[in-house]
C-alpha cells in the first residue's frame, strides 16, 4: 500500500514563496506577507519535524526570509503614535508614507 | 534622528534595521550556548517566539490605546491608510515580552520539549535585543525622555512632542546601557549554571520601572503610574511571591 504524502512541505514552500513574493506590493503587501510567512513558518516547522526534506527546508527558508522582510516594512516604531484624532491630520498621516 | 537609513536604494525604518541586528546577535549568542544536540530545537522555539512576539506586542498597545479607540472609532474606520498607518505603528515590549514566553511554552508543548530547560539560555536573547532596540528607538525620534537642562540631557529632535526641539533625557540609550548590562550578567549567571528566568524578571523589572519617570511620551498612563510601570510593578510581586512560597516549600 502506498504510504499517503504530506502536504506540508508543499503548503510552507507555497506561502514561503507568496510571503517573499508580497514584500514587492509595499505596505499592504507586507501585512498579507507577514500572515503567509508566519503560517508558513509553522508549517515549515511542523513538516521538517515529521517529514525532513529539502522541500520543507526551502519552505522553512523563504518563510523566515519573507516574515522579516514584510516585518521589516510593517514595524514602523515601536511606540505609541499619539492619539487617534491626531490621526486625522494630513501632516501625521504623510509622516507614515 | 535617523529614521530612515538607505541601503542600495532601498529605505528602512532605522528601528526595524536594529531590531533585526539585535535579533541576530541574540540567537548567534544563545545558539552558541545551546548543546549541538537541542540547537534545531532552539531555533524553532525562537520562530515561535518572534510570532509570539509580535502579536503580544501589537495586542498590548491596542490595549493600552482601548479608550482612545473605543472615543474617536470613527476616525479609525474612516480610510483604509488611517486604518493601517494605524495598524504598522505601536508596539510595546512588554506584550512582546508576555508574547514570547507563550510563544516559546507552545512549542515546547507541541512537541513534547522540557520547557524549563530551553528558557534559562532563550532568555539571554531578550536583553541583547531589546538593547539594539532602544538604540533603534533613539534613532527614530519615538520613546522619547522629558525635557531637562542636566547635563545628562542632549538636543534631541522628534516631530512627535509640541517642542520638538529640546534637550532631553536619553532614556532609550540609558535602558540600552541597562539592557547590555543584565545580558552580561545573564551570561555571566549561565555559564555557573545557575537560573536566569527570575533574575531578568527582576532585573529588567526594576530598571523599566525607575526609567518611567523619565520617558517624556505623553498619554501612557493609568492613574498616577504608566503601563509599564503597573506591568512591572505586577512582575516584581509575581516573582517575589514566587521565590518565597519556593522556599517555605523546600524548608517544610
Amino acid at each position: 500500500m502506498e504510504e499517503k504524502k504530506s502536504n506540508k512541505p508543499v503548503a510552507a514552500l507555497v506561502l514561503g514563496i507568496v510571503s517573499c513574493a508580497m514584500t514587492l506590493f509595499g505596505l499592504y503587501g507586507s501585512i498579507v506577507g507577514l500572515v503567509c510567512g508566519i503560517v508558513g513558518l509553522v508549517i515549515a516547522i511542523k513538516a521538517k519535524k515529521e517529514a525532513p526534506c529539502g522541500m520543507s527546508t526551502a519552505g522553512f527558508v523563504l518563510a523566515i526570509v519573507g516574515t522579516v522582510l514584510c516585518a521589516l516594512e510593517f514595524v514602523v516604531c515601536a511606540c505609541v503614535i499619539g492619539s487617534l484624532a491626531s490621526l486625522g491630520s494630513a501632516d501625521t498621516l504623510r509622516s507614515f508614507r | 534622528m535617523i529614521p530612515v537609513i538607505k541601503i542600495l536604494h532601498f529605505e528602512f525604518s532605522a528601528y526595524a534595521l536594529l531590531a533585526l541586528l539585535g535579533t541576530l546577535v541574540g540567537i548567534v549568542v544563545c545558539l552558541f550556548h545551546t548543546p549541538k544536540a537541542k540547537r534545531a530545537d532552539m531555533f524553532y522555539m525562537a520562530c515561535y517566539a518572534f510570532i509570539g512576539a509580535l502579536i503580544g506586542s501589537k495586542l498590548l498597545f491596542l490595549v493600552t490605546q482601548a479608550e482612545d479607540i473605543f472615543l474617536h472609532y470613527d476616525i479609525l474606520f474612516s480610510s483604509i491608510e488611517i486604518f493601517t498607518a494605524y495598524l504598522v505603528s505601536g508596539f510595546v515590549f512588554y506584550g512582546g515580552l508576555i508574547g514570547g514566553i507563550i510563544g516559546s511554552y507552545l512549542y515546547c508543548r507541541q512537541y513534547k520539549i522540557n520547557w524549563r530547560e530551553m528558557i534559562p539560555i532563550a532568555i539571554c536573547f531578550i536583553p541583547i535585543f531589546h538593547c539594539f532596540g532602544r538604540i533603534g528607538c533613539y534613532l527614530s525620534g519615538c520613546c522619547y525622555g522629558v525635557e531637562s537642562t542636566s547635563f545628562l540631557a542632549l538636543p534631541y529632535y522628534t516631530p512627535y512632542d509640541i517642542h520638538p526641539d529640546a534637550s532631553r533625557i536619553p532614556v532609550q540609550l540609558f535602558e540600552a546601557v541597562g539592557n547590555l548590562c543584565i545580558a552580561a550578567y545573564l551570561l555571566y549567571r549561565l555559564r555557573h549554571k545557575q537560573d536566569t528566568f527570575f533574575p531578568y524578571l527582576l532585573l529588567y523589572a526594576t530598571v523599566r520601572f525607575c526609567l518611567e519617570f523619565l520617558r517624556g511620551d505623553m498619554g501612557r498612563g493609568v492613574w498616577v503610574l504608566s503601563t509599564s510601570q503597573w506591568i512591572s510593578l505586577a512582575i516584581l510581586v509575581f516573582c517575589i511571591t514566587y521565590q518565597y512560597m519556593k522556599k517555605r516549600n523546600v524548608s517544610v
